[in-house]
Parts: C-alpha cells; structure tokens; sequence
C-alpha cells in the first residue's frame, strides 16, 4: 500500500509510502490491544466500527479532492461502482467485487476475494464473535453518511473464520437532507 | 526410530513442540520416549549456545549426540533456537537444513499474527499442519 | 479583480471558517446574522434554482454577479460549501476555489487529527496557506 503526496505545497512535495506490512501489523497491533482492553466481542466490534467511521467521514473528503471527476451519485448502483473500483482502489489496493443485489436495489453485497488487513491474521479460539475487519464497514458508513447517504454496514462472512471469501453487506437506508436554516421550510 | 522437533524460546522454554515418529509404542514406552526427547533436547541447548558463536550460519549441523539420538540445530536471528532430536534414520544435513529454513519461514508467519504474543507457545493448529507438511516433505518425518 | 471575503460552511449550515481581505462596506448586523442570512440565501436560491430548472431538477448553482460584486459558490459532494466573493469583474473561479478545498482545506483541516469535523476552523497553518494562495494570484489586490 502506498499513500503519495502529489501536491507540492505539503510539507515540500514529501513523497511518503508505507509498506503493506507495516500498515498490516499496525492494524493487527490496534485490533490485539482492543482485544485485551475489552471484554466482550460485540464491544471491539463496535469500537472497530466506531474508529472507522471516523476515519470515513475525513477519508472521503481525501477520496473527493484526489478524484475531482467524482460528482455525486444518483443512484446506488454508481455509488457501488465508485466505492470499490475508486475507493477500495485507493486505499486498499483491492477491487471488491459488488453483488447479491437485493431485488429493490438497496442491497448489495461486496466480496473481497483478497483482504489486505488479514493477512498473518489467526484468529484466536477465545474470540468466535470477533469480527476483524469491521473497520473497514465504519469507513464505508462514514464515509458514505457524509454524501448523504444513510446506510447500514456489515460482515456476513470473514475468511478468517473459514468462509472462502470476505462477504460484507451494505444496505440503504435513506438519503440525508442538507440541514434547513432555521426559519426556513 | 525418533524424529522430535522443537523450537525453544529465550528462557529456555518450549515454543513449539512435534513429535514427528510413526510408532507403534504402547502408551507408556510413548511417554518415556517423550520425556527422553525433551530430556535430550534440554541437554543440549548449552552446546547449541556454544555453536552458535562459532558459527555465522543460522543452520549448525549437528550439535550433540545422546547415544543413538543426534541433536541438530538451527538458530534464528531472533535467537530462538530450532532443535531436531533424531537418530540415523532420518539421512541428510541437507534435507534436515531445508527442513529448518522452511519452518523458519512458517514460524516468522506464525509471530507476524498479531495476536500472538512473542515467546509464548504457538497454539495455532495451521501452523502445527504446515510444519507437518514440510517434515515430510524433507523426509524429516518418519 | 479583488477578493473580499471567503465563507465555508458545513452541510448543518454552520459557519466553519470566515476571512476577510477587503470588505469595504459592513451590513450593520452582527456576524452571526450574516452568516446566517447568507447561508438561508444560498439554500433558498439553490431550491428554488432547481425547482424552476427547465432541464433537470439537479442545481448547479455556482454564484451570481451584480453590478458591483460577484459571489462564487463551490459545493462538495459532502455538502461543504465555498463561498467567495469578488468584485464584478472576476471570471468563473471554480477551478480556485476547488483547489482551496483539495489542496488547503483537506490538506490542513481535514488531515489535522486535532480538528473536530464540525467545528470552527482555527488553524494558523490553514489561514496562512490560505492567504499565501489568494494572494499569489496576480488579480489580487489589498
């Protein structure tokens, strides 16, 4: 994974890259405390998610600035496209494949044949509810909540449990309105 | 015929453990053998640390003998030492040093997991299976 | 041209960041009423835009032009809205103001772990890229 600086009014065009493995261990060390600070599953999970979303909803201003072609989507189906062939992309370096759509279109499942965030990762036999990599559903929440999409986010199955692909599930919810000035209507 | 393999941690405490012999021993003839491979491989952990300094190779050769068991050794940069506890039917330095830099590769996997902690016994079934693999692949298990 | 004033503004119509150059003329009421009216201005303009739209009910409200001042509005598909105003003389400025939201404002506000999404911009680093970009224009004029 590398993350570069086109602009050369940052920090004098610094041109930084991280290697894969350092992002990964970094990942795997962050979700390994969280697993020693809390006690049940469903709490790293939420925390997870929770840390994710704040890293979507600055993450897609970031994603917007690079890819000034980006407009707004109108319908979800772009909105799909967008995410995994741009988004995923960029960030992670993969492209998820979309999915399972729901016959009224607000569903669709992404498939991640390849995660970069599990890799080395053996889950341990104490944690059957924890899901790994439920920060990436927090980003893709936050992230889509700030284009004013409202959207439920989750794993359905995870490699490391022994499914074969990543499966993770993205359901519509409602489209979020820009705030009315008061004394408006 | 024995074939014992060991990865032993910097307190001198076991990391890893595989006994990699076909047998037909009954269960008490099993145990004492077990115990007399531990007992072999605690023995010669001094002149492993011996080796080690005399040699700029992470792979030693063999390091001691115990009436027919030899000891070969392996020491990672990590300092965490391989052992095989085996006796002439296990044939070849070669197969045995292929054997150790393919476990090296598989244990250096094994600690990137995050959620193993440095130096304590490795639980993990998948790396118990793959180490398996490689034994008899290298013909290391018998 | 001359560069008067700059407002950014979040999708909850809070008023995030203000800068003055050379606003000449004060509207007698306080800040906030400002901020608000031109907020409600802007909201009511761009539903009533696209309502009275002959082609399609997408806005594209981009600003409007008197005969003595002209203001620029750049809106991000996250709602956060750029608003400039410049004499009449000014030409399309969406390109500008585009580049002070990727290359400044995401650079310096939204990368800053410090800021709070939401909250009053007071970073001297994004006033100072912020000043050093308008006033890098050639059109610019104290």
């Amino acid at each position: 994974m590398s993350r570069q600086y086109g602009s050369k009014s940052t920090l004098e065009g610094r041109k930084a890259s991280v290697s894969g493995e350092l992002f990964t261990l970094t990942y795997g060390a962050l979700v390994a405390q969280l697993v020693r600070d809390y006690e049940s599953d469903d709490e790293i999970n939420k925390q997870l998610d929770k840390m994710g979303y704040n890293i979507g909803v600055r993450l897609i201003e970031d994603f917007l600035a690079r890819s000034p072609e980006v407009g707004r989507c109108h319908d979800l189906k772009t909105t799909a496209d967008i995410l995994t062939k741009q988004g995923f992309k960029t960030f992670l370096g993969i492209v998820p494949v979309i999915a399972n759509w729901s016959p009224k279109g607000d569903e669709f499942s992404l498939i991640l044949e390849s995660n970069p965030l599990t890799d080395f990762v053996e889950l341990p036999d104490d944690h059957p509810n924890l899901l790994y990599s439920n920060i990436i559903c927090g980003v893709i929440r936050g992230a889509l909540e700030m284009v004013q999409l409202d959207v439920e986010v989750w794993f359905v199955q995870d490699t490391l449990k022994g499914d074969d692909t990543a499966e993770i599930r993205v359901r519509f919810k409602k489209k979020l309105e820009d705030a009315v000035p008061a004394g408006e209507d | 015929m024995t074939s014992y393999f060991v990865i032993v941690g910097h307190q001198d405490n076991p990391i890893f453990e595989l006994d990699l012999s076909r047998t037909q021993d009954s269960g008490g003839a099993n145990e004492s053998r077990r115990h007399l491979n531990q007992f072999v491989a605690h023995a010669s952990l001094d002149l492993v640390d011996e080796a080690k300094w005399q040699s700029g190779a992470l792979y030693l050769k063999t390091v001691d003998r115990f009436n027919e068991l030899i000891v070969t050794a392996f020491v990672t940069a990590s300092q965490m030492r391989f052992l095989l506890v085996h006796d002439s039917s296990v044939r070849g330095q070669e197969s045995i040093r292929a054997f150790f830099n393919d476990v090296y590769e598989l244990f250096i996997k094994a600690i990137l997991n995050p959620f193993y902690v440095p130096n304590t016994y490795i639980v993990s079934n998948n790396f118990k299976k793959k180490v398996q693999i490689v034994a008899k692949k290298h013909g290391v298990a018998l | 041209m001359v560069a008067y004033n700059l407002y950014i503004f979040d999708r909850n119509c809070s008023c995030l960041f203000y800068r003055q150059w050379a606003k000449v003329k004060e509207c007698g009421i306080s800040p906030e009423e400002e901020r608000k009216l031109l907020y409600g201005m802007v909201y009511s303009l761009k539903s009533l835009l696209s309502r009275l739209s002959p082609v399609s009910t997408r806005d594209g409200f981009i600003g409007y032009s008197t005969d003595k001042y002209k203001l620029h509005i750049y809106e991000t598909p996250t709602g956060t809205k750029f608003i400039l105003n410049t004499d009449h003389k000014a030409g399309d400025l969406q390109e500008m103001l585009q580049h002070i939201y990727t290359k400044i404002y995401v650079e310096y506000v939204i990368k800053n772990p410090h800021y709070k999404l939401g909250t009053t911009i007071d970073s001297q680093l994004f006033v100072k890229e912020l000043d050093n970009y308008i006033q890098s224009k050639p059109f610019f004029t104290k």
